[in-house]
């Protein structure tokens, strides 16, 4: 069975879709919310899996709490709506709720766009989520979900400007949250673009993710579980922190590979900037990626490892970065990294050696210095200053690159060093 | 004409000169030539302008925001927001970075530059949240616009301007580096203020070296009294070197009084304690001593390699000393002598041998040289007398004497003290910490061991804290001391017991004995320059050694200067 609603509704036609739906849900086993006056909620009343609820063409505003609130695991799909102005968030997916959106624009809510608690599947595509007072988009799992897991799927949304983070995905139960962010442009959220809490898993590729008020994309352990992210083929630059930031956690399969991470104020990538013992849950693959002008004031090294943990960095162009290129207590899994100009090193030289510096400024920071198959020389970018971080034909990163034995680089294979531009979303 | 008529007239002719010059420039952005020419208008305060239509210009902006897409619609939201409210500066920076995303870098610069002048002639301009930070933001974008057209000494300006501003700016601060970088200004690329792994005030040592071709230069002056308890010292030998002389007015038979030469037996192995030894033991129980002590000591400090370092240190005494005499309290009237000189002069060598990020460990090794004097102090005192002679009866000499005292500066002697330092940098905090032998022959100076232990806490960049812990032990001194002590009639002559018969000037030498101390030390140091640091600090004693000399608090004022 399926319900399909579609209205043009605004203003004083709020009310009278409302009614629309109350005498439609009444009619097929569904019932709505008493709650405040303005609301428009479902709740699944029938154990049915076969059906299906279709909001189309709405414009939902300035609602006391959400926008939406769905609960029960039948399909709810919300397409080329408005939902905008609500006292808390735009859709609130609850308790096993299963909801697809698609092709709508949820701003300045409450809270955000939208909120998943113990969902089962949120699915958003085409969407703009803007603006709203806290994150663009929450997922949390509390510690007794009804389902095994819950599934996030991000497709080609605009998420921005929200006055926390853009995505914020944090799961303190045994049962996971996956999460798949794939071709999102994530920008000017006031704090991370994507973080990552406990036991999520994220797989992140062909994003832009610029400008964020901390993070591009963080990933932190508050409990036991330590989440897992697979970052690749995307833009990460311009953020206000790290681009990437694993304070704990490990990668999946593809590690955080082929991605051009640029101009983000703190590192590169950073791993266990903190002490704890979460340093220690640190296993984390680092591979073809390009790494530039990362850094300020005291910070900014390409790829910087305060942990205890595993950290493998390998064919990477790391250069330009504030104040070092590779910063490690041991370099132990560096290796077939091409550097140049990091800290206050020119092309050639490893270190400066200035070690009475509280910062070093070197190609190295904390290694003895160049690792095996490492090279030291100019990446010939064909134009850096346009953020065209492409090899030219002569660059010495061509054909340096050692294999990587991994499903995802035997699929995409990478003789040069450095990202694949092919691979990545346009500028 | 009614006023809002008025101001919509005049708004129409900014429209038509914005439009115009935005088509100038556009046309000038085909051939790249960077140079544009701002409407007089532009400078037209905000006031002339309609106000009341700023809210509805702040909707037209927020459909722009909305779009976010680089397109000519999101331009068009912009260009209607800034028609409405010319004043409105992020909607001339929104549309600025619209340029920019399209390519369109002189309408982006001419964008820019009037949002920094809608900025400046912004009443809220001194707020970071207000229009200076929109001034910042256009600054910085401007300098990014001539990053990418690879006008790297433009765009440096435009960062350095930002950094002028906001120093602590990282998007300036990133970008110039890159900028710098790309002209090849290695040693400009970062920030002047990276900090030094700071060096405590009392463990001065620290675990690094100092780079190649590094000096530092570091003047320093400390200052204490001292004080040493009452303590019988045993006597190892005493040598007279004179004997007062009396003037002619004394009669004869008191000369005949006076000790010889062969009644004081020499110590030998036969005879290790003469029974006039003891006689004179007595006589030899200091009073508290005092002494009040300046030094002034400059390190000049030299990395011939990133890991060898050399230095050497002279030092300059201002020593204020006074000697009392258990039994002749009566007599005490010294006056408080001060002398100068030069002490001891050190040379410093120190080795790097390992490191891992901010943990450096280096052995060292200072090198004692006895250019220290032994100052003479000349002065007088009264000559005993019955009246004020402790056991004596009566006045029968009345005049002042001459004598001489010897202050060592120096260990007159070369030693050596090896030891290790080590320094670890936990951002924000340093802790240092270093240990020292020294090996002496035991004779003026003897033999110590040092363990320093600092901590180093900056507040801010100008400021840091300092906690330190110095212990230290010292062990047994053989010492010289010249004093004068005076005779006594022997009984035999079967005078008055208790007679003096005269004063006698001797070297004795006598052990001290040495201790445990251990000083709480806090302290700061401020940064005056990127290179130029004051410290002040003092050392307390929490624990004192009971026996020699024992240091109140330590006071001590340095400035250290390094060049790179």
């Amino acid at each position: 069975m399926m319900l399909d609603f579609k209205f043009h509704v605004s203003g004083l036609r709020l009310l009278f879709l409302y009614s629309i739906i109350l005498f439609l849900c009444s009619g097929c086993s569904y019932s709505i919310f008493s709650g405040p006056r303005e609301k428009i909620g479902f709740e699944r009343a029938s154990a049915s899996g076969q059906q299906k609820i279709i909001i189309a063409d709405n414009a939902i505003y300035q609602n006391n709490r959400s926008g939406m609130q769905i609960r029960g695991n039948t399909p709810v799909k919300v397409t080329n709506c408005d939902v905008y102005q609500n006292g808390r968030a735009g859709i609130n997916a609850e308790n096993s709720g299963n909801v697809f959106i698609e092709s709508s624009n949820i701003f300045q809510n409450g809270t955000s766009a939208v909120v998943g608690n113990n969902a089962s599947r949120i699915f958003v595509k085409n969407s703009l989520l803007h603006q709203n007072h806290r994150a663009g988009m929450r997922i949390r799992m509390s510690e007794k979900p009804l389902q095994e897991s819950t599934l996030v799927s991000l497709i080609n949304n605009k998420i921005f400007l929200n006055e926390r983070g853009g995505v914020h995905a944090i799961s303190n139960a045994l049962t996971p949250i996956r999460l798949f962010v794939s071709e999102n442009v994530i920008y000017r959220n006031h704090e991370a673009g994507i973080r990552i809490e406990d036991n999520v898993y994220m797989a992140a590729a062909m994003n832009k993710i610029y400008r964020n008020g901390t993070s591009g994309i963080a990933c932190y352990i508050t409990n036991d579980v330590s989440p897992k992210l697979d970052v690749y083929q995307n833009k990460i630059y311009f953020n206000r922190g790290p681009g990437i930031f694993v304070h704990s956690g490990s990668t999946g399969s593809i590690g955080i590979s082929n991605n051009w991470i640029y101009n983000n104020q703190l590192a590169g990538i950073a791993c266990g900037l903190w002490d704890g013992p979460e340093k220690e849950k640190i296993d984390v693959e680092i591979f073809h990626n390009t790494i530039v002008g990362n850094g300020s004031d005291d910070n900014g090294t390409g790829v910087r490892n305060y942990s205890r943990g595993t950290v493998r960095v390998k064919n990477n162009i790391i250069s330009y970065n504030f104040t070092s290129g590779i910063l490690d207590d041991n370099c132990r899994g560096s290796s077939y990294n091409l550097l140049f100009a990091n800290g206050q090193t020119s092309s050639a030289k490893a270190s400066s050696r200035r070690q009475s510096l509280f910062i070093e400024r070197e190609q190295y920071a904390g290694c003895i210095g160049k690792q095996w198959g490492d090279i030291l020389a100019d990446p010939l970018f064909v134009n850096p200053d346009q953020y065209d971080f492409s090899l030219q034909d002569d660059s010495p990163a061509r054909d340096a690159a050692t294999t990587i034995h991994s499903s995802y680089f035997n699929k995409l294979p990478n003789n040069n060093l450095g990202a694949a531009p092919l691979l990545l979303p346009d500028r | 004409m009614q006023p809002g008529t008025r101001s919509l007239t005049l708004l129409l002719i900014i429209l038509l000169l914005f439009h115009g010059s935005r088509a100038i420039a556009e046309s000038r952005d085909q051939d790249e030539s960077g140079t544009i020419n701002l409407s007089p208008l532009l400078l037209v305060p905000e006031s002339v302008f309609l106000t009341d239509h700023c809210d509805e210009a702040r909707e037209w902006f927020d459909e722009g925001v909305l779009l976010s897409d680089n397109s000519n619609r999101e331009i068009y939201f912009y260009q209607r927001a800034i028609d409405l409210c010319p004043g409105f500066i992020a909607a001339h920076n929104r549309l600025a970075e619209v340029y920019k995303n399209q390519g369109k870098y002189i309408l982006s610069i001419d964008e820019f530059k009037q949002a920094r002048i809608q900025a400046f002639s912004s009443d809220r301009f001194a707020s970071i949240s207000g229009s200076k930070a929109l001034f910042l933001e256009s600054v910085i974008s401007l300098g990014e616009i001539y990053r990418i057209q690879g006008k790297y000494k433009l765009a440096a300006e435009e960062f350095s301007k930002a950094l002028q501003i906001d120093p602590a700016s990282p998007a300036a601060q990133n970008q110039l580096q890159y900028v710098y970088k790309r002209m090849h200004r290695y040693d400009d690329a970062l920030s002047s203020h990276n900090r030094l792994l700071d060096n405590a005030i009392f463990t001065r040592i620290p675990g690094m070296t100092l780079p190649r071709n590094t000096f530092t230069f570091d003047l320093q002056y400390r200052t204490w009294s001292q004080t040493a308890p009452i303590a019988p010292f045993t006597v190892e030998s005493w040598r007279v070197i004179s004997q007062f002389i009396f003037s002619p007015t004394i009669p004869d038979e008191l000369k005949l009084l006076l000790f010889t030469e062969e009644l004081i037996p020499e110590r030998n192995a036969d005879n290790p304690v003469g029974p006039l030894d003891e006689f004179i033991q007595g006589f030899l129980v200091f009073d508290e001593r005092k002494a009040t002590v300046n030094v002034g000591a400059l390190s000049m400090r030299y990395g011939i390699t990133n890991s060898l370092t050399i230095g050497v240190v002279p030092k300059f005494f201002a020593r204020s000393v006074d000697i009392e005499f258990n039994d002749f309290n009566s007599i005490n009237e010294l006056d408080k002598q001060t002398v100068y000189g030069i002490g001891d002069t050190e040379l410093f060598l120190k080795y790097h041998i390992w490191s891992k990020r901010h943990q450096h460990i280096s052995i060292y090794s200072r090198f004692t040289l006895p250019t220290g004097d032994v100052m003479e102090v000349v002065g007088e005192e009264p000559l005993i007398t019955r009246q004020n002679f402790p056991t004596g009866e009566g006045t029968f000499i009345t005049e002042n004497w001459e004598f001489k005292r010897y202050i060592p500066f120096g260990s007159e002697s070369y030693d050596i003290t090896p030891g290790l330092a080590f320094t670890l940098g936990l951002d924000p905090v340093i802790l240092l910490t270093n240990m020292q032998y020294r090996f002496t022959d035991g004779e003026q100076i003897g033999d110590e061991f040092r363990l320093n232990c600092a901590a180093i806490y900056p507040m801010n960049r100008i400021i840091n804290i300092t906690m330190e812990m110095n212990y230290r032990w010292a062990g047994n001194v053989k010492r010289v001391q010249n004093i004068t002590f005076f005779k006594i009639r022997p009984s035999s002559l079967n005078l008055n017991p208790g007679t003096p018969a005269g004063p006698v000037n001797g070297d004795i030498e006598f052990t001290e004995l040495g201790g445990h101390s251990l000083f709480l030390s806090p302290g700061f140091q401020v940064n005056v320059t990127e290179r130029t640091k004051l410290e002040f600090g003092m050392q307390i004693p929490v624990i004192r050694q009971t026996d020699g000399w024992m240091e109140n608090i330590i006071y001590h004022l340095g400035v250290t200067f390094v060049t790179f």
